[in-house]
């Protein structure tokens, strides 16, 4: 409220203040549960269409599958031509199955068995199991993993998962060939890492600045991804692969994943090309047990 | 040498019918309707059940429960067939109530291996 003199000029204002600090924070936390709680009904919602979805679509390819390998074994199956045919529907139905599959990963409820895990182990492991992949696209494979890396508290499997997810992915980047460069560190967390720097971010882990984290890069040497598609990379059935090549849900998978293990995953353009997904993981300190997930 | 016992019980017809044709190692008796798995497998009297977890009428852990009961069947392995099983489970977690899984889509080798695994065979 404006305060005058005798001639009608203003010469000071009257005014309140408070401090709302506390209830815009109480606000945010309210808004934010509510976000939390809307995407578990979502996810609970998901959970039921992929049982029921798994179900219908699974019994009909599971007939296929058989049928394929019963005529296989026949006379037909003699014809020229017929065994590419047979081929070919083979791998249909394999990709079928694993759009299902990854539907299910999504939204299936489980417990994380969080132990112990020698991260760069779970690394060497999951290059074995891509390295068919990479070999057929004639990527050659990077490794700069520090000896001293610490154990990750995780569920190997399931970040198994992850590094299997990232290394194909940055496999389909590079068609024509390339490099894929996997390395692991440590680092401390700082402020910076909190702060959005790409479209690709992936923010709300439960870092803090100070604390040490387990680093995780995976990079390839392709053509990066556009600012306006990373942006959407983690959506469900987002996906930028042509058809048969992607569901759409393996970084949903990954992203999930990570949020379990309270770690955090950002996927950005690399400034000498290609794309890098960075993973920041707790190392194990001395808790273990479970994790309910609760989707 | 007898050839041994397999008992298939799914809803699909389609299914137990194809993998009965590609078995033929094994004598297989089929049940598409859950309600009639407890009384064909003491007349059949098989050496492993292979039984389907969501069916109508009868579920496979209900049938399952039914078998186990029965003195002459309850030694009988049994493995469920389900579509309903994420990745991860299907890798690690091999077992409902004590029974092995096995995830659809199966292939004949998978199948076989189980009952050579079970069998010995």
């Amino acid at each position: 409220m404006p305060r005058r003199d005798t001639a009608g000029r203003i010469v000071s204002y009257d005014g309140l203040m408070s401090d709302i600090t506390e209830k815009k924070r109480a606000d945010d936390e309210l808004q934010s549960a509510q976000a939390h709680l809307m995407q578990l009904e979502k996810l609970h919602s998901i959970g039921q269409l992929a049982a029921g979805v798994a179900h219908e679509v699974k019994n009909p390819l599971q007939i296929i599958l058989l049928g394929l390998q019963y005529l296989t074994d026949s006379a037909a199956a003699r014809e020229p031509q017929a065994q590419s045919v047979i081929a070919e529907m083979n791998d249909a139905v394999r990709r079928a199955s694993c759009v299902v599959q990854d539907l299910l990963d999504f939204s299936s409820p489980r417990e994380l068995g969080m132990q112990r895990c020698p991260i760069n182990g779970l690394i060497e492991k999951s290059l074995r199991f891509v390295r068919h992949d990479l070999k057929t696209a004639h990527v050659q494979v990077v490794q700069n993993l520090d000896p001293e890396l610490p154990d990750a508290l995780a569920e190997p499997n399931k970040m198994e998962q992850v590094f299997v997810n990232l290394m194909t992915n940055a496999s389909h980047a590079m068609p024509q060939g390339g490099t894929l460069l996997v390395a692991t560190r440590t680092k401390t967390i700082t402020p910076a890492d909190f702060a959005p720097h790409e479209a690709g971010d992936r923010i709300g882990s439960s870092f803090h600045a100070g604390e040490k984290a387990i680093v995780v890069e995976i990079r390839d040497t392709g053509t990066g991804v556009p600012p306006a598609m990373l942006a959407r990379i983690f959506e469900p059935f987002y996906t930028t692969k042509s058809t048969g090549k992607g569901t759409g849900l393996g970084l949903s998978v990954t992203q999930k994943i990570m949020d379990l293990h309270r770690g955090k995953i950002s996927i950005e353009n690399h400034p000498e090309g290609g794309v890098m997904a960075t993973l920041l993981l707790k190392p194990a300190g001395l808790e273990t047990g479970k994790t309910k997930e609760r989707t | 040498m007898s050839k041994k016992k397999i008992l298939l019980v799914d809803d699909e017809s389609g299914f137990t019918r194809l993998l009965r044709l590609t078995l033929p190692a094994y004598e297989i008796r089929e049940v598409n309707e859950p309600l009639k798995a407890l009384q064909v497998a003491k007349e059949f009297q098989p050496d492993m059940i292979f039984l389907d977890v969501i069916m109508p009428d009868a579920d496979g852990g209900t049938v399952a429960a039914q078998i186990k009961a029965e003195a002459t069947l309850k030694n009988v392995p049994i493995v469920f067939l389900t579509a309903i099983v994420s990745k991860d489970e299907a890798q690690t977690r091999r077992e409902i109530g004590g029974c092995e899984f096995l995830a659809k889509p199966v292939s004949r080798d998978q199948v076989d291996d189980c009952i050579r695994r079970h069998l010995g065979s």
